[in-house]
């Protein structure tokens, strides 16, 4: 896909939008669907494309967003310069993660991400001087800018909900790209075997890491991202669920494919809405759907519409989804 | 030994015995179809409730309210292996981890309709009865939960390790397929696992709801701090839930006496990250193969 | 350039965009939103806001409405997630409510500050933390039918200091907003504590915190936590370790459920309460109208607040009229003397509107209040 389709498809989505009327609910779910498509991507990055189950996804977030949250509110720089450090302190977590967890597979590596995760959470409550601990912080909202005698407000939401547009029109075609590139087969050579990997001379230290600082370089945006719109963060943000969130969407879209992880993060961001009717009931049936999807679904749902002729030319040949060796294991 | 340092020995083994005895649940399912379920923690949760109403609300005796949770929790446990498991069957790690998690959402759920989302307490067999030795405290409740553990632990080595139907479920959770071609029912292998994982996971309810409380929250942190345990202990080893419990229980408690609190679960975390990165195999030899 | 894929993207945006778009409610009804947590963590607390605001909907309704104005009441679960409770708020805020009943987390309420400061909607809460009703964390929007803590903490520091007054005492509070604000507010009262310890979220054992708290031999120890389980949990080892210490615990004892569960650890447990059920003929009749209208609803200081904030809200709205918000405001901000369930409402400029509670103690299963002489 080229840059220019990606960047007018996100023009059209948040003009469409626009014209159907954008409330306060609606504008906000949509936000947090966008947000959720760039955590999405991130995984997708990692356990997608690599294949390392790396449950430290909401760590990574947090870190965006308390980087970005007081360095803009109590240092006061600019929201986009803090959003960049955020990003930037994330991926180096990332890496910081990345390299003793090396040798760590399946679910001792699911484990020690966890308990990273915790003890970030935790470190988040102690220094409470930097991070305003459990009450949380506050953080700055965007404020309008002029450019060119042309006055935009991010503070608006359909400016902000463009913004979470064009940000996953660019990671999309960079992942693409990516995905295509040499670096994005080592990263599936990995993610396939390990050892014929290394053996046909793909650095793995390297690799592993590099998805590392991707992944939590796109988890420190949506975060950063979403501290700046709700205005406000707290450790209550940044639990286990909200990285068992992101694993069902790429795992229920499917994935092994950028169209994939976005459906996924799509479905579940709309799902908890359309059950609202259900009031205290909502966790039952939406444990139900996840269950039927899983099961209906073994692939994402990326998968099963690959096995629909109509969609497989949609979609082929870009995305490879099934793969037969992991459906032979136990 | 200063008896502050004793009464947190006793403290750390008790707390450490729960955690092994959920643990357990966890290690059953591993050595049969080789699968985390982390809806393990929620039969704990479960378990409390149950008890609850046969024990108070049906006013039953201690040893019925057991008998009966016992053969709820198996029909739960073959319910659960036939709505949840079996479809997802052959899924891989991520599959199952989100799969038992919805299950576990629902199980919340469907326990706050039933019985409210208030906590209850149940105090049964000892009511609130503690006796002194030494200057030490010991909690008779403690005992129990810690006989209990120590017998499961022998019992189930024993079953997997001394018998042919333990045999067989070891070897249907080391390779599937070839099981199948000898002959093995690996279907009925993992409902039983399922059966009598969940029975252990609704027992453990009833018999810590004197420490826990009946509280629908009880079953995440639980389940956690089993799987830490299990893992510490070495994948699927019997013993290894018992010891890894115990270690999880001492590190907690002697984290919170000598860094606070708050400084209590980064410290126990980061020895948990440390053992593991410096020997990823856990305490004991992996006993089923890796192939998550 | 417009390829099928991009068609297939197109119509599933247009879908799913009309999927959320809400109507707007038709009826002239003026609607009354609660958001809080049914569901989660927080659903015990957040299940006593909503069967308290449904009361009193229900009883305005059922005497045909305040001078002919009828109310209509919407729910939305925040699912006790910082998320979700933005989802939820704003999705009330689509409703066009008249009033929303907020979350009773401090933290949450703070999450939700920059959306009410945008949505402008009079939004009443029972969070106690002191940062939520000032001017710059809701504009002027949030309103709150509990006491502030440091006035609710005042009466039972006056208690503890004069009729208790310690020689050492130590206090054990819960790693979280509520703990840490109560620590925080004991402090600023000037009481000194010789043993300082916390506890986490999901702990059980309490025995390295007790056992170090009883090595400095403390005559009281404050308890100070945001749930009525681990309250009962730690009074019940508390009293293995200290049997005779006097214990002061927050407001999460001065509740039913909390001796239910601590059972003989609660005897004598000494804790303040914005409203305790039972002392005055109306409180006993709202109980029993609450416990009528809803077999499993809980009568408790949250119930009760929350009934209030409801019926002042729906008196300010059937004053002004019509559904403007900043007349509505004005009218709530104007009450004065208001003779609610829990005590009397009278509106500070911040929007705080009940002040101070009573310090009772637990005597034979019941809250007995007890009054510095």
């Amino acid at each position: 896909m080229r840059l220019l389709q990606l960047v007018a498809l996100a023009f059209l989505i948040c003009g469409l939008v626009n014209l159907l009327g954008l409330s306060a609910y609606t504008g906000s779910i949509l936000i947090f669907a966008s947000i959720n498509i760039l955590l999405c991507l991130g995984f997708y990055v990692i356990f997608g494309l690599t294949g390392i189950l790396s449950l430290a996804h909401a760590a990574f977030m947090a870190i965006g967003a308390y980087t970005s949250g007081i360095l803009s509110s109590t240092y006061g720089w600019p929201i986009p310069a803090s959003v960049l450090a955020g990003t930037a302190a994330a991926a180096l977590a990332g890496a910081l993660l990345g390299i003793p967890t090396l040798r760590l597979k399946s679910h001792y590596l699911v484990l020690v991400t966890i308990a990273f995760g915790e003890v970030l959470r935790q470190m988040l409550i102690n220094f409470e001087g930097l991070t305003g601990g459990l009450t949380g912080l506050a953080v700055a909202m965007p404020s309008p800018v002029e450019w060119f005698g042309v006055t935009i407000n991010p503070g608006n939401r359909t400016v902000y909900l463009l913004i979470c547009l064009l940000s996953i029109a660019v990671v999309v075609f960079a992942l693409d790209r990516l995905r295509r590139s040499r670096v994005g087969h080592s990263f599936e050579a990995v993610r396939d075997d390990e050892l014929a990997a290394s053996v046909v001379g793909i650095d793995l230290t390297y690799t592993k890491i590099l998805a590392f600082v991707i992944s939590a370089a796109l988890a420190g945006y949506g975060g950063a991202l979403s501290a700046h719109f709700v205005g406000f963060i707290s450790p209550d943000y940044f639990t286990f669920d909200i990285t068992v969130l992101v694993l069902a969407m790429v795992v229920i879209g499917g994935k092994r494919s950028i169209v994939g992880v976005i459906i996924g993060a799509l479905l579940l961001t709309f799902l908890p809405e359309a059950l609202r009717s259900l009031q205290d009931w909502y966790p039952t049936f939406y444990g139900v759907l996840l269950l039927l999807t899983l099961w209906l679904a073994p692939y994402g749902i990326v998968g099963r519409l690959e096995q629909i002729s109509f969609f497989r030319k949609l979609l082929a040949p870009r995305t490879a989804v099934i793969e037969p060796v992991e459906a032979a294991r136990p | 030994m200063d008896p502050i340092y004793l009464q947190l020995v006793v403290q750390g083994l008790a707390i450490g015995a729960i955690y092994g005895l959920v643990a357990l649940g966890f290690v059953l399912i591993i050595n049969a179809v080789n699968v985390v379920n982390f809806a393990q923690g929620e039969f704990l949760m479960l378990g409390g409730f149950v008890g609850l109403t046969f024990g108070v609300t049906l006013g039953m005796p201690y040893w019925a309210v057991l008998i009966c949770t016992v053969m709820v929790f198996a029909v739960l446990g073959i319910v659960f292996d036939k709505i949840i498991y079996q479809p997802l069957r052959g899924g891989d790690f991520a599959t199952h981890l989100i799969g038992t998690l919805a299950a576990a959402l629902i199980i919340r759920n469907v326990a706050q309709h039933i019985w409210g989302p208030e906590a209850r307490s149940y105090y049964e067999p000892f009511q609130q009865k503690i006796f002194e030795v030494d200057g030490v405290i010991i909690n008779p409740q403690h005992l129990l939960i810690l006989a209990m553990t120590v017998l499961l632990v022998g019992t189930l080595y024993y079953f997997l390790y001394r018998t042919g139907l333990g045999r067989l479920m070891r070897a249907t959770a080391q390779d599937r397929d070839t099981a199948r071609l000898l002959g093995v029912k690996v279907g009925s292998i993992a409902t039983m696992a399922f059966a009598m994982s969940l029975t252990i996971g609704g027992v453990a309810g009833v018999v810590v709801a004197p420490l826990f409380l009946v509280d629908l929250n009880v079953g995440f942190m639980a389940g956690l701090k089993a799987f830490i345990a299990t893992i510490i202990g070495g994948w699927g080893s019997i013993p290894g839930a018992l010891l890894g419990g115990i270690l999880v229980g001492l590190v907690e408690i002697f984290a919170t006496h000598f860094f606070t609190a708050s400084f209590k679960d980064p410290v126990a975390f980061g020895v948990l990250m440390l053992f593991l990165i410096v020997r990823p195999s856990g305490m004991f030899a992996e006993r089923v193969g890796d192939k998550a | 350039m417009i390829n099928r894929r991009m068609i297939l993207a197109l119509s599933a945006s247009v879908f799913l965009t009309n999927a959320t778009h809400v109507a707007l409610a038709e009826d002239k009804e003026a609607i009354i939103g609660v958001a809080t947590a049914m569901t989660g963590t927080g659903a015990a607390t957040g299940q006593q806001i909503a069967a308290g605001v449904k009361l009193a909907v229900d009883e305005v309704n059922a005497s045909g409405g305040i001078n002919g104005t009828k109310f209509k009441l919407l729910i939305e679960d925040d699912r006790t997630q910082p998320g979700g409770s933005v989802n939820a708020f704003n999705k009330l805020v689509s409703m066009e409510p008249a009033v929303i009943v907020g979350p009773t987390l401090t933290t949450f309420m703070l999450t939700l500050a920059p959306n009410i400061k945008r949505s402008e909607i009079p939004v009443f809460t029972t969070a106690q933390g002191a940062k939520v009703t000032e001017p710059e964390t809701g504009g002027g929007w949030i309103f709150r039918a509990a006491p502030r803590i440091d006035t609710m903490i005042q009466s039972l520091i006056d208690y503890a200091s004069k009729e208790i007054a310690p020689k050492k005492a130590a206090i054990l509070y819960a790693n979280d907003e509520w703990g840490k604000t109560g620590y925080e507010a004991f402090k600023k009262a000037g009481f000194k504590f010789d043993a300082v310890e916390t506890f986490n979220f999901g702990d059980k054992d309490f025995s390295a915190q007790l056992l170090r708290l009883k090595s400095a031999s403390p005559d009281a120890i404050v308890v100070w936590s945001s749930l009525p389980a681990d309250a009962g949990l730690i009074t019940n080892q508390l009293r293995q370790f200290l049997p005779t210490t006097k214990v002061i615990c927050s407001n999460s004892c001065a509740v039913d459920e909390y001796y239910q569960l601590a059972k003989a650890g609660g005897e004598g447990v000494v804790t303040v309460a914005p409203w305790v059920p039972g002392l005055t003929p109306e409180s006993d009749d709202w109980a029993k109208r609450l416990k009528a209208s809803n077999a499993s609803a809980v009568v408790s200081y949250t119930s009760a607040e929350n009934y209030d904030g409801a019926m002042i809200a729906m008196k300010a709205i059937a004053s002004v009229g019509d559904l403007d918000h900043g007349k509505i405001r004005d009218a709530i901000l104007a009450t004065k003397e208001y003779k609610g369930i829990v005590g009397t409402y009278s509106f500070d400029e911040k929007g705080d509107g009940l002040h101070g509670g009573t310090v009772v103690e637990w005597t034979n299963g019941v809250m007995k209040p007890v009054n510095a002489k």
